[in-house]
């Protein structure tokens, strides 16, 4: 973006400041999850372990079926992602490109809906869920995860920087509007997309308190709820919960890895070269 | 004839509004954004009016009689002086945050733009914490922060300073919370900044370069303008997302024992606590209204803030 | 592009597959078991085990989670029908779900059992069964005791654990260990100087043993409370004085920047700790090398241990709920208990069931274990409001235990005491529950 000798020096050295300053309470999640109990509670504390143990990954990943709960994480996961991108983008199309009566009121409706957190209006939801008889399924963990409001509006924005004589271009050639929505919108929307599609994956994920309330039976547990047996009731067992975390964040860095490709790639297309 | 073509016939209207829908293609619309309402109707809008109806009533969901109070939560809103204090703490918290985020984020985007062949290594780094779940998060900056063995403090001992009690201290706690939720959101406005960054056409800046303007110019006259829906939304998103704010506070201010800490109270933990500690779902739903009225006057002068600057 | 598509499609028809197919079919049944407690988790699954070998119909399957996790659960599954059959409820949680009619009555032998004071103590049937018929069967009990460091109080010239409140606070100040700078290295008494119910709760251990009752206690009615603090003043404000001057001053034995309770006894940093069962192992597992002690609670006016009990209860939509009960009866015989004192460190609450086995080789529980004449256990009133008053209550009295100006200063203290007696009394009476 800028070829100034000196923004180019001035990034290495925010950038790498800023990279350690954020990487560092991760590596300490690290080094404690190979840690013993005994050695966690010392003063002064200690970076690396003396002794390196995997106990503590041995104990969350041998014990039951933790690789289940990581099937499920990843199915509702999925799913969720899948639904959302799918959501996200048609509605943000139709925000950003198209005129009808009420759409300002619909979109500000929708994006009222995003401030009332989960906690507070999940109980609605439950309730819905099991006279539906829906319990304990993959379809009940996934439900209130088809939509993001942040997609929604992340997308508008973005599909709003599309020149719309583009569009009008299509059309004039017979386009049906499907057809601009796959070929055009989709792919001009491609970093955008795989932004959300990590960040919705992650979210589902991570989410706890649902699951907590909607699956009964151990088989459907996700990794999150396999993991909060260690927070005990009196104390909180931090070698286990460490070695919980780097667990969890695996699998997400290795889907960002495959869709960061995706995101970034380099250069940026003025949209009329077609 | 002019009085035949301005005859109100009633099939005439309908058949006008329907051409008018064909042509503004009505049924794509309704085909693709009906069943993406119909989700959020289901799932978000029911819901939270059932809540706001709750929050007339005494109501717990174990109990067998919940009667209708009409507006007494709301009378007893007014005197909740930990209420009051919540939504203080958050409005302070929220604008340290947002500023705090944003700011970093956007100097951070721009900066990794110049140097792009290194800058994927730096966008994962940062984008670690965006994935850590907030709970395993929070547990390790709360030891992070733990005033005897914590890491902070030793690298304070370290300096000379004296060992400072950061989640004990009820002044300095909001700002231990902040900086765990700009390490936690950092990494995701840096990529939201970014995807839009990517699609300012690289031909206006090169222009504006030939034609001799400095960076700092081409990032006020070019850069920003070009940027602002996004940083529209960059505003508005952080805004709910760290009014909300849950996880962190909760984990961070639970005396977990060995570990006192001040009990910060935020909007939302009030809300947690009142609908399942206290079984005062009425009452929590009386809360959640507050905080929806007053986010939504929130978003509301940001979008206007940001028409006006387009006009 | 076509070929993304394609991949989408693809992968959105797995997703639908999957979404539909609902479980296995379920050959057996289910009789399902939630718990709070993790620890006693191997005792549970030895009697599912049991339970499967004489039922093989049925699949028993356990789920264990923290404190406020389960009653988030609970409180959405069971007034849905969602809920489990067998419920450990600790006593404070059982108040909510016996007045609102969900947990099924005792049947006969079980009452029997119950109801005989020399099979379980009347103060643990009084919470159970409130008019009479016995909801849940209380199953194990933590006791609140005194800790203490033998090698501190060898230093400091002590030989024996205070007896008294009073010499609890004077061995505080002799076993309290400043640095150079005047701040305090090590607690004499660590105290819990901050929330949720934490603050009030072990505040609420001494003020029982000066004014020999609860701040909370049983109100006229059955599913009323009354609040005693205006009953007993003076030693309300003493208490509060104890604490207060010793947190601030010369005579400061504890610091909010210290790690504190049993983390902080196990990492050498206090000399004394008031708290209950479950810190024993806690203390001999996180601190190998603290050689400590128990001894029962010291003496005010009267001498006794608070109790926080687990209950085990059957949901009155159980459709298992013979077999249930089965279950519970299992868990009550020899083995099964003793695996649970061993496993966690709980005392089973059946009086007729040996375990001085346990206490030979584990003389530390003694203090919580033997019952003698004159030491009272004592358990929290049934109060449905219970969360609530206790943390709001205790945030009066911790925003009090940082105010310097309230040293020495009873007249202050006795606004405090009076502030938390206002507070308490105004969320009873909404709740219906303030004893008239």
């Amino acid at each position: 973006m800028f070829k100034e000798k000196w923004v180019k020096i001035t990034a290495y050295i925010v950038a790498t400041v800023f990279a350690i300053l954020v990487i560092v309470p991760f590596l300490w999640v690290l080094t404690t999850a190979l840690k013993t109990p005994a050695e966690i509670s010392v003063w002064p504390p200690r970076f690396l372990p003396s002794r390196l143990t995997l106990e503590n990954f041995s104990q969350i990943l041998l014990k039951e079926d933790f690789v289940r709960y990581m099937l499920n994480s990843l199915v509702v996961s999925l799913g969720s992602m899948f639904c959302i991108l799918l959501t996200s983008s048609l509605a943000g199309f139709i925000f950003a490109k198209y005129k009808f009566p009420l759409k300002s009121f619909l979109f500000a409706l929708i994006l009222f809906t995003a401030i009332i957190p989960i906690q507070v209006y999940m109980i609605p939801i439950f309730i819905m869920v099991f006279k539906a008889k829906m319990m304990n399924t993959y379809f009940a963990m996934i439900f209130p995860m088809t939509i993001m409001t942040f997609g929604v509006f992340f997308l508008r924005q973005n599909i709003m920087s599309i020149p719309d004589s583009l569009i009008e271009a299509a059309r004039i050639d017979g386009a049906n509007e499907l057809w601009i929505y796959f070929r055009i919108v989709l792919s001009l929307s491609k970093s955008a997309l795989m932004a959300l599609g990590i960040f919705a994956f992650s979210e589902a994920w991570a989410n706890f308190i649902w699951p907590l309330v909607v699956v009964t039976t151990k088989s459907m547990y996700t990794t999150e709820l396999g993991l909060a047996v260690y927070q005990r009731q009196f104390y909180i067992e931090y070698g286990a919960i460490s070695a919980g975390a780097v667990i969890t964040i695996i699998p997400m860095i290795a889907v960002f890895m495959i869709l960061r490709r995706n995101i970034l790639q380099g250069v940026t297309t003025t949209g009329m070269k077609t | 004839m002019p009085e035949a073509i301005h005859q109100k016939n009633p099939s005439n209207t309908l058949a006008i509004l329907y051409q008018k829908f064909k042509n503004n293609n009505g049924f794509w619309i309704l085909a693709a954004l009906g069943p993406v309402y119909f989700l959020f109707a289901a799932i978000r809008i029911y819901p939270i009016l059932e809540t706001i109806r709750i929050s007339f009533y005494r109501y717990h969901i174990t109990k067998k009689h919940n009667p209708f109070v009409g507006l007494r939560n709301y009378e007893r809103l007014l005197g909740d002086d930990a209420f009051h204090t919540a939504l203080i703490n958050t409005i302070q918290f929220t604008v340290l945050a947002v500023v705090a985020t944003l700011f970093l984020a956007f100097f951070i985007a721009i900066l990794l733009r110049s140097i792009e062949h290194v800058a994927p290594i730096f966008e994962i780094i940062f984008y670690i914490p965006v994935v850590t779940p907030w709970v395993p998060a929070s547990v390790i900056w709360k030891w992070l922060y733990d005033p005897m063995y914590g890491l902070i403090n030793y690298v304070l001992y370290f300096f000379g300073i004296p060992k400072q009690g950061w989640l004990q201290e009820p002044n300095l706690i909001i700002y231990a919370i902040v900086i765990v939720a700009v390490w936690k959101m950092l990494g995701y406005y840096i990529i939201v900044f970014s995807v839009g960054l990517k699609n300012i056409p690289t031909t206006y800046l090169e222009a504006a370069e030939v034609d001799g303007a400095t960076p700092l110019e081409r990032l006020r006259f070019i850069i920003l303008p070009m940027l602002k829906p996004i940083i529209l939304f960059a505003v508005v998103m952080s805004t709910i997302q760290f009014f909300n704010i849950f996880a962190p506070v909760y984990v961070l201010t639970a005396s977990a024992q060995g570990a006192p800490a001040y009990d910060l109270k935020v909007v939302v933990t009030e809300i947690y606590r009142n609908g399942f500690q206290y079984y005062r779902m009425g009452y929590a739903g009386a809360q959640s209204v507050v905080l929806l009225v007053f986010v939504m006057m929130m978003i509301t002068l940001q979008f206007m803030a940001f028409r006006k600057g387009n006009e | 592009m076509l070929k993304k598509l394609v991949c989408r499609v693809l992968v959105f028809l797995f997703m639908l597959v999957i979404t539909l197919s609902a479980g296995p079919a379920d050959a057996k049944e289910k009789l399902s078991i939630w718990l709070g407690y993790g620890e006693t988790l191997p005792v549970f699954e030895m009697v599912k085990g049991q339970f499967e070998k004489k039922y093989p119909d049925f699949e028993v399957e356990i789920l264990t989670f923290s404190l406020r996790d389960f009653e988030a659960k609970l409180a959405s599954s069971m007034p849905t029908g969602a809920g489990p059959d067998l419920m450990a409820l600790h006593d404070f949680i059982f108040p909510r779900y016996y007045d609102n009619g969900y947990l099924e009555p005792l049947p006969e032998d079980l009452a029997a059992i119950v109801k005989d004071p020399q099979k379980i103590n009347p103060v643990y049937n009084a919470v159970v069964s409130r008019e009479g018929t016995a909801h849940g069967v209380p199953y194990w009990t933590g006791r609140s005791t005194l800790f203490y460091n033998r090698d501190h109080f060898k230093e400091a010239g002590l030989t024996q654990p205070p007896k008294t409140i009073e010499e609890l606070w004077q061995y505080a100040e002799k076993l309290v260990k400043k640095n150079a700078n005047g701040d305090i290295e090590r607690a004499g008494l660590t105290m819990r100087l901050t929330g949720p119910s934490g603050g009030i709760q072990k505040f609420g251990y001494l003020y029982y043993q000066m004014a020999g009752e609860q701040i909370f206690e049983i109100g006229k009615t059955p599913g009323t409370i009354r609040v005693t603090l205006k009953d007993n003043m003076d030693v309300a404000v003493k208490a509060l004085l104890d604490r207060i001057n010793h947190l601030h001053g010369d005579r400061k034995v504890d610091d909010w920047k210290l790690k504190h309770d049993a983390q902080g006894f196990s990492s050498g940093v206090a000399s004394m700790l008031l708290r209950e069962t479950w810190a024993i192992a806690f203390i001999k597992k996180n601190g190998p090398n603290i050689n400590f002690g128990t001894a029962r609670m010291p003496k005010g006016k009267v001498r006794g241990a608070f109790n926080y009990i687990q209950i085990l209860s059957v949901s009155n939509q159980s459709k298992v709920k013979d077999q249930t009960w089965e279950f519970i009866r299992m868990l009550q015989e020899q083995e099964a208990l003793n695996l649970l004192l061993k496993e966690s460190g709980y005392s089973p609450l059946r009086e007729d069931r040996d375990f001085t086995w346990f206490l030979k080789d584990n003389p530390r529980y003694e203090a919580v274990m033997q019952d003698i004449p004159g030491y009272n256990q004592y358990l929290e009133a049934p109060n449905t409001a219970y969360e609530e008053t206790t943390t709001r209550v205790g945030e009066v009295l911790q925003a009090a235990y940082r105010d310097a100006s309230l040293v020495d200063n009873p007249a202050g203290c006795k606004e405090v005491i009076l502030k938390m007696q206002k507070v308490a009394e105004g969320i009873l009476a909404d709740n219906d529950s303030l004893s008239k």
